[in-house]
């Protein structure tokens, strides 16, 4: 799960394009990382997140699945960004149920993770926006593997707006390659996340 | 005033509500799919533009996303339900497709009695094999003789007529084959396909209700709009159109002598960039020439005299929310003649004409849609001669329609329509309305 490059722009951007709703949950957490770098406070996730991804198929096909549910803790000197993957929906129930059941197997493994140390990450001083990448461990499907987020944080009005997003292939996790009705997905998918926290 | 000036409002407006009347539904063309998030149309559909013959996904699709679901249990796998003929588990490089589609209608005059008609509007075996990078695809049918009982006026007619390989029907009806060709897909992903045969002209949104005025004056409808050339297709993500060099219509040959003077060269468009999974904007643009026009189209048209055809056009897809998905297109079209006055003088004369689609399709639960419509088409024609003058027409049609998918393979649709026009000085214009109930069923 990742923040692209689309995300870094968005800082730029006005307030409400900005939050865009497919950036939210890596990059807050990632963001989160990045605050407490620099106040050594606690984070705190506010209001909705939104965690997406987004994958291909053949000749311009598309799916796009997202969840609203993400977890921001802290472990030592790591920020940990915990996506259960239970309410992940894709719009089309027997593709989720393929996707959670047969692919994810979220019975065995219910929560997509990232953790970044708190050192990789910077945020704003002040009011203000930063953007960066960081490298940290993302585990799905009981598999860790390395992996590079981007991410941008927008301070303001007390809170941290966050985003991010990352690159996978699902193989590298253990995970097969889905097929159904002689489509196949692609194994690259991009993560996105969204959120807002507090310090 | 010419009769054929006067008639163009009458023309317009009959055929847009004949056009209902004969509706032949050739295959399936659903651009309201952008609602599941499938913006494109080759996952579903042999033909990378949309319509006809399904692939195995597509079969696949019906069952999960489009017919009604009679278990509580949503995440069941339709198995094999949605294969050819209810499971017959085909070949992958091979692909069936048998369709029936009837339609019976009742033609309400503004006065008098109403008229009954049935329509076999399609009995079609479609087909594809694709051997590597390969394809053949095809469809052929039967149009059926016309039965006409005189007491009552219920007649029983065929569809398709404008794609038949034989003669209109007579004693023993007629074979009809709307789209043949062979390709090959290109690219890494094969995200191009280029194809040669009678292929469906790109233009504007791919709909199955072909009497569409935007379809109709366009001349790109689905059930007999095809023409011979060769195109390219390109679908990725978030752009995919094709191109086509439009070589004539071989289905119609002119009289002993022109036999080649209705077909039409030259070449059509479309485009489509979908920023995200539930908005899709478009163009579109055709222009041809032929050497003489055809007047069963437009009879105010000189069939003896060149012409040539543009049409222009914008269209776009939004599902703002999953049960609403939105339609719109705007045509704007030329039909630009050269003639010859008594005097030996040239002449020109432009049909300019404004087509506009907007319809709305509202999935009240899977399986169960209600769709509203309405066009427009104004047009007027502009002589360049000292006694020229302009003619303005407007004909609009509104729909209403319920339709269900109610079992495996098999959808029914209800549809009340009704056109008006209005022509400076004249009445109006074939007003009426229609109901027809149509059924589908593929094996």
């Amino acid at each position: 799960m990742f923040v692209n490059a689309r995300f870094a722009e968005s800082v730029k951007m006005s307030e409400d394009r900005r939050v865009n709703r497919s950036s939210l949950a890596f990059a807050a957490l990632v963001a989160a990382s990045t605050v407490a770098i620099s106040a050594d406070a606690a984070l705190t996730r506010t209001g909705t997140p939104q965690v997406a991804f987004h994958a291909s198929g053949p000749a311009g096909m598309r799916i796009d699945g997202t969840t609203h549910d993400l977890n921001l803790s802290e472990s030592g000197s790591n920020i940990v960004m915990a996506v259960p993957l239970a309410n992940l929906t894709t719009g089309i129930s027997l593709r989720d149920h393929h996707m959670r059941d047969k692919y994810l197997q979220i019975g065995s493994y219910p929560n997509a993770v990232l953790t970044v140390d708190r050192g990789a990450l910077h945020l704003p001083a002040g009011d203000g926006s930063a953007s960066g990448t960081a490298q940290g461990t993302m585990t799905i499907h009981g598999r860790t593997k390395n992996v590079s987020v981007r991410y941008a944080v927008i301070r303001g009005g007390g809170a941290l707006r966050v985003s991010g997003s990352t690159n996978l292939d699902i193989r590298d996790f253990g995970i097969d390659v889905p097929t159904y009705l002689g489509i196949t997905v692609k194994p690259d998918i991009t993560v996105e996340a969204q959120f807002t926290a507090t310090e | 005033m010419t009769f054929a000036r006067r008639a163009l409002p009458y023309v317009v407006a009959c055929f847009a509500f004949a056009a209902v009347f004969f509706a032949a539904r050739p295959a399936r063309a659903f651009p309201w799919m952008i609602r599941e998030g499938y913006t494109g149309c080759n996952t579903c559909h042999a033909d990378p533009s949309g319509a006809g013959i399904l692939t195995a996904y597509g079969r696949g699709m019906e069952e999960v996303v489009l017919r009604m679901p009679y278990t509580k249990n949503k995440d069941a796998d339709p198995g094999k339900t949605g294969n050819f003929a209810f499971g017959v588990d085909l070949p992958e490089q091979l692909l069936l497709q048998t369709d029936v589609r009837n339609l019976v209608m009742a033609i309400i005059p503004p006065s008098g009695n109403a008229q009954v008609q049935d329509i076999l509007m399609q009995l079609d075996q479609s087909a594809q094999l694709k051997i590597g990078r390969f394809r053949l695809n095809g469809s052929i049918g039967y149009s059926p003789p016309n039965i006409t009982d005189a007491s009552s006026g219920f007649t029983f007619t065929g569809g398709g007529l404008g794609a038949t390989l034989t003669d209109a029907p007579g004693q023993y009806g007629a074979i009809v084959a709307r789209q043949y060709w062979v390709g090959a897909d290109i690219g890494k992903d094969e995200e191009f396909l280029l194809r040669a045969g009678r292929i469906n002209v790109p233009f504007g949104l791919r709909v199955i209700e072909h009497p569409f005025l935007v379809r109709a004056v366009t001349r790109t409808d689905i059930d007999k709009g095809q023409q011979h050339g060769v195109s390219l297709a390109y679908s990725s993500e978030k752009l995919r159109g094709e191109a086509m060099a439009i070589l004539g219509n071989y289905a119609i040959q002119g009289p002993p002598g022109h036999w080649d003077d209705p077909h039409e060269r030259g070449g059509s468009f479309f485009f489509e960039w979908t920023p995200t999974t539930n908005v899709a904007v478009g163009g579109s643009g055709l222009v041809t020439y032929a050497a003489a026009a055809r007047q069963d189209y437009d009879p105010s048209l000189d069939g003896t005299a060149p012409i040539v055809r543009q049409a222009w056009a914008v269209h776009a897809r939004v599902s703002p929310v999953k049960p609403l998905v939105l339609l719109a297109e705007a045509d704007v079209l030329n039909n630009s003649q050269n003639l010859v006055d008594a005097l030996g003088g040239n002449y020109a004369v432009n049909h300019f004409g404004l087509a506009g689609l907007l319809q709305a399709d509202v999935q009240l639960y899977q399986g169960i849609h209600v769709l509203a419509a309405g066009e427009l088409y104004d047009g007027h024609i502009a002589d360049h001669t000292a006694l020229g003058s302009t003619y303005d027409s407007t004909t609009a049609v509104l729909w209403l329609g319920m339709w269900w998918f109610f079992a495996p393979h098999c959808d029914v649709r209800l549809d009340a329509v009704h056109s008006f026009g209005s022509a400076p000085g004249l009445p109006p214009l074939a007003e009426g309305t229609s109901l027809l109930l149509q059924f589908h069923g593929y094996l």
